[in-house]
């Protein structure tokens, strides 16, 4: 219940009532008696009026134009009787609010903004000149610390001691004019209430209490996304600005050592270009800007194109990739080819990466009861911890594995493969042992080429299910 | 000459270091990580240690706590870090023997930093040398 000293509305304007009519009603006993003078009136009128007229002395000299004008007049009074009678009839149609009934209309006013006051999950808390409070919701009360079963909180000193009370009571003093954020304990956690003071149009002081404490866990994610972001920005930069400056220098002139800068130059500024351009496809996903350029896709094509493109790595390092496409013939997912082909490349990737020299990596693929295509890629690498198996898919998240020369790789790439696949409606999982190597599984819905022209293209918001 | 340790895992940025160091008439030890980092200051005498922050096995904080029990002769060490938190990281270090110096960074600039701090923190003289 609301803590007011006085009964009616809280802390706002009264609703609106049924409108009082502004004069008595003419009765009905009023309009017969004018309509019976008005009949007589204009039988005289338009029957004999020259008889009329004599029967009261008129002269017979204007009989004649006296009677046009007792015409005129009839005519005229006959109009007002009849809007009379339609302004009467409109009256009895408009509710006439009893004293009584305008009291309880008053009341229940009161309950429904006292309720909605009460429901309200913002504090609200209106102290007087005087320091009595006139206004406290259970979100304030809960807020302050009050235990539920206390009696009203009467006055300002009687509210729990602590951080809020004092930020109240700076707001109150105008010490401080801005909303001030406090530290509060609510059933066991602590949370942070901003408090916030409402203009008053009158003497009293209003003070709003929000729980902004999403909002500093949401600044919180975001910095530590731009410190990440800052960090993975500055490492090929360095490597730039020091070959660089390297390249400057007479006594690296050796054309080996030039060379090398060159490359690596030309490297990391390829690094820092893919990186710049995954984090703005992660703010595109999560902006939920990104399409899907959705078409019929031949996924043992997809996979043999992303396959070919990393052959010559693989050869380099002496890793074997082989290819399992025979039980995926004709299968079909509806997809974007580019963004699929970045899902494939990225795996086959860290299984090459994550594979020392002479191992396999073996990508497959095949379709599971017609409903289902599921593309597996298998390294024979160093495998997963178990504790990161989760966190690898967390932006900038990379193994902390000196047995992988921490190399190219923007540590964005499963963080975008994982929503890609998610805006395609598919799952994706990783199984892993240190002995055995990784095993990446994407699963996405198959269709005919048929179905998937008829498909829509989901918005990012369809993935909520994935 | 001094014996210069560099532990960073990024290979480009490592040999760059160890590129520069060499030109100036250092002799460079690489460490790609601080568990090898604190394994060479161990087994070897380090005048210097120039590390970074991230670095898998043993991050750059770690190593600087462990470093001057693990290598007595070691004067000064130089923390190269591209991260943003560089104030957090001070107030874990020993402010007296341990330097910042942030990522990008010239080359020719730390050079000049890695002289004032061998400089400032003279070597030992050895017991029983005349």
């Amino acid at each position: 219940m609301p803590h007011s000293a006085k009964t009616g509305p809280v802390g706002g304007r009264s609703a609106a009532l049924p409108a009082a009519p502004a004069a008595r009603p003419t009765s009905w006993l009023t309009i017969a008696v004018f309509g019976v003078a008005i009949a007589v009136t204009v039988a005289f009128a338009c029957t004999a009026p020259g008889v009329a007229l004599g029967a009261v002395g008129v002269p017979a000299a204007t009989r004649a134009v006296d009677s046009q004008a007792l015409i005129v007049l009839a005519a005229g009074a006959t109009t007002g009787f009849i809007y009379l009678v339609v302004t009467r009839i409109q009256q009895c149609e408009t509710p006439r609010a009893r004293p009584e009934q305008v009291e309880r209309i008053k009341a229940n006013c009161a309950d429904s903004s006292s309720d909605l006051l009460e429901r309200l999950p913002v504090g609200v808390v209106r102290i007087t000149p005087s320091d009595r409070i006139s206004v406290m919701n259970r979100a304030a009360r809960r807020f302050l610390g009050v235990p539920e079963q206390s009696p009203p909180i009467q006055d300002l000193h009687s509210v729990p001691a602590g951080a809020l009370r004092d930020a109240m009571l700076m707001l109150r003093q105008a010490v401080e004019a801005a909303p001030i954020d406090c530290a509060s304990a609510d059933r066991g956690a602590t949370r942070l209430i901003r408090v916030t003071q409402i203009p008053s149009r009158d003497d009293c002081f209003d003070v709003m209490l929000t729980d902004v404490t999403w909002v500093k866990e949401l600044e919180a994610c975001r910095d530590e996304y731009l410190h990440h972001i800052t960090h993975e920005l500055r490492t090929p930069l360095t490597a730039i600005q020091a070959y660089a400056e390297t390249l400057n220098q007479d006594f690296f002139d050796d054309e080996e050592t030039r060379k090398k800068c060159f490359d690596v130059i030309l490297t990391e500024s390829r690094r820092l270009s893919s990186l710049v351009e995954d984090i703005l496809s992660v703010a595109r996903i999560e902006a939920g800007a990104a399409k899907l350029n959705r078409a019929p896709l031949d996924v043992g094509e997809s996979l043999r194109a992303a396959a070919l493109a990393f052959q010559a790595i693989a050869d380099n390092k002496h890793i074997e990739l082989i290819l399992e496409l025979d039980a995926c013939e004709d299968s079909y997912v509806s997809g974007d080819r580019e963004k699929l082909h970045r899902v494939w490349a990225n795996l086959i990737s860290n299984a090459i990466k994550y594979t020392p020299s002479g191992g396999l990596v073996t990508i497959r693929a095949f379709t599971r009861r017609g409903t289902t295509v599921v593309v597996e890629v298998s390294d024979t690498g160093i495998g997963i911890p178990p504790d990161h198996r989760e966190r690898i898919f967390a932006k900038f998240y990379r193994i902390p594995d000196s047995r992988v020369e921490q190399q190219p790789g923007t540590g964005l790439g499963l963080s975008i493969a994982r929503e890609i696949v998610r805006m395609h409606g598919g799952t994706i999982r990783v199984d892993s042992d240190a002995s055995r190597g990784t095993k990446f599984s994407v699963e996405l819905p198959a269709c005919s080429t048929v179905g998937a022209l008829a498909q829509k293209e989901p918005s990012y918001g369809d993935c909520a299910r994935c | 000459m001094a014996t210069v340790l560099v532990a960073e895992d990024q290979v480009h940025i490592r040999h760059v270091l160890a590129m520069w160091l060499q030109r100036h008439g250092h002799r460079v030890i690489e460490a790609c990580n601080g568990r090898i980092a604190l394994d060479a200051l161990a087994s070897n005498h380090v005048d210097l240690l120039i590390s970074d922050v991230n670095m898998p096995e043993m991050d750059g904080i770690e190593l600087s706590k462990r470093a001057f029990d693990a290598c007595p002769a070691l004067r000064k060490i130089l923390i190269v870090t591209s991260r943003c938190d560089q104030q957090e990281i001070v107030h874990q270090l020993d402010p007296l023997r341990t330097q910042m110096f942030p990522k990008p960074f010239s080359p020719s600039q730390l050079l000049k930093v890695v002289d004032a701090a061998l400089a400032a923190t003279p070597a030992p003289v050895q017991e029983g040398v005349a």
